[in-house]
């Protein structure tokens, strides 16, 4: 049956649909919406699926479109949606080492949220370039050729990314408790 | 000491600190695993070069751990479940909407009203899809209880595929076959040329209207009005006199 081959062919891809949906979106319900949009465009072309050589790079592509559409409609939509997003619980839940000291975890998480604050201020095709580059191992060029842009337009949108970050991450702060 | 070694020993850092679970940049992360020496702190806090070079180090190791996210549990079966479900919903109404007035009334018994929208999807505007922003390009009459189909014709310059399409009624007027639905939804290939849908529109109350017709492709929406205008009604006794 389509519905079952499209299950098959889309399951074993969404748990790192949805860490780059979430890096993109730096929200889990952002991540789930654009991983459901992803799977509702697709749902149909289950022909066109199973043709491609490569799924994974392929569904990415079309995800970070839909995810570019998406941020496009949210900035023209005059009607604002306020997602009230607990960053606290969304990084408790999801990414912070249960088995630290409850103080040291707390400075953590601060800093965390500060740097994810941060990275929402900052054009959505620069933090997205930025991640690829830095946690997801692409090359300059696999991201030119994602977001349709030249590889000068990527590495600068890596470098004002970085630039933005860097502001906030002021090493004296690391020094002092360390000495 | 000299920048070489100095990167060295934030090289060796960044290793230990990346094989934690969960790396996390704090003031205690340079103690990780081998801890940075004191003369390699002081070589930063004089070298400007080493500095961001320890910085995009931090950097790393931040963007790591934030992206370092789980997927809820089960969201592979309520994806794709909902996919199925709502692709299903939306091809029962899109086959509803084109199909099932023409079955049940046909061309000839009943009164059509011909609506031309022309568009061309290069040139929709950069704009909200708002009722505030359309055109109102056309008007209709009906009286209170009838059923009118009304042709609405949508034509193309060059095909859109997976065009989302919405009608917004307001209370008063439906859409003959869906009860109390006040907006359809739905996905549509839209060819090039022309395009016919067809509304069964019925007036439950003698007041004017609006009816919002959007269509949005790639995050581009038109929308068009359709004026309601009330229609008295004629009795049989008062033609003969």
């Amino acid at each position: 049956m389509i519905e079952d081959e499209f299950s098959q062919l889309f399951t074993p891809h969404v748990d790192v649909l949805y860490r780059m949906a979430f890096q993109w979106t730096l929200d889990p319900n952002d991540a789930e919406e654009l991983v459901q949009e992803l799977a509702l465009k697709l749902v149909n072309k289950v022909p066109e699926l199973r043709r491609l050589d490569q799924l994974r790079p392929w569904l990415i592509k079309v995800m970070y479109r839909i995810f570019i559409d998406l941020h496009r409609r949210k900035v023209n939509n005059p009607v604002v949606f306020e997602n009230s997003l607990n960053l606290d619980e969304s990084l408790t839940n999801n990414s912070v080492d249960q088995s630290k000291e409850p103080e040291t975890r707390v400075d953590s998480e601060k800093l965390k949220v500060e740097l994810i604050k941060e990275l929402k201020k900052i054009e959505p095709n620069r933090a997205t370039a930025l991640f690829l580059f830095e946690v997801e191992g692409y090359s300059i060029n696999e991201i030119a050729e994602l977001q349709q842009v030249s590889e000068g337009t990527v590495k600068s949108r890596i470098f004002r990314a970085k630039d933005s970050l860097k502001k906030k991450i002021s090493l004296g702060t690391f020094w002092d408790d360390y000495s | 000491m000299n920048c070489n070694l100095a990167r060295k020993h934030i090289d060796r850092w960044h290793i230990e600190a990346s094989l934690l679970e969960h790396p996390q940049i704090e003031p205690h992360n340079f103690a990780v695993g081998e801890p940075l020496p004191q003369e390699t702190i002081e070589h930063i806090q004089e070298c400007q070069l080493c500095e961001q070079y320890a910085q995009n180090h931090i950097l790393n190791l931040q963007l790591t751990s934030i992206a370092q996210v789980k997927a809820p549990s089960g969201l592979a079966e309520r994806v794709i479940s909902n996919a199925q479900e709502q692709n299903s919903r939306q091809k029962t109404k899109q086959d509803q909407i084109w199909r099932k007035p023409l079955l049940k009334y046909g061309f000839v018994a009943v009164f059509i009203v011909s609506l031309s929208f022309v568009f061309i999807n290069s040139q929709l505007p950069k704009q909200p899809g708002s009722i505030d922003y359309a055109d109102i390009l056309s008007n209709i009459e009906l009286q209170v209880g009838e059923v009118k189909n009304t042709q609405v014709q949508l034509t193309l310059q060059q095909a859109i595929s997976q065009a989302s399409m919405r009608v917004k009624l307001p209370t008063h007027i439906e859409i003959d076959g869906y009860q109390d639905v006040r907006l359809l939804n739905w996905q549509t290939n839209l060819k090039s040329g022309k395009n016919v849908m067809v509304l069964p529109l019925q007036l439950l109350e003698p007041i004017n209207g609006l009816i919002a017709i959007e269509v949005e492709h790639q995050g581009v929406t038109k929308s068009f009005t359709i004026n309601v205008n009330v229609v008295e009604q004629v009795d049989d006794e008062d033609k003969t006199i």
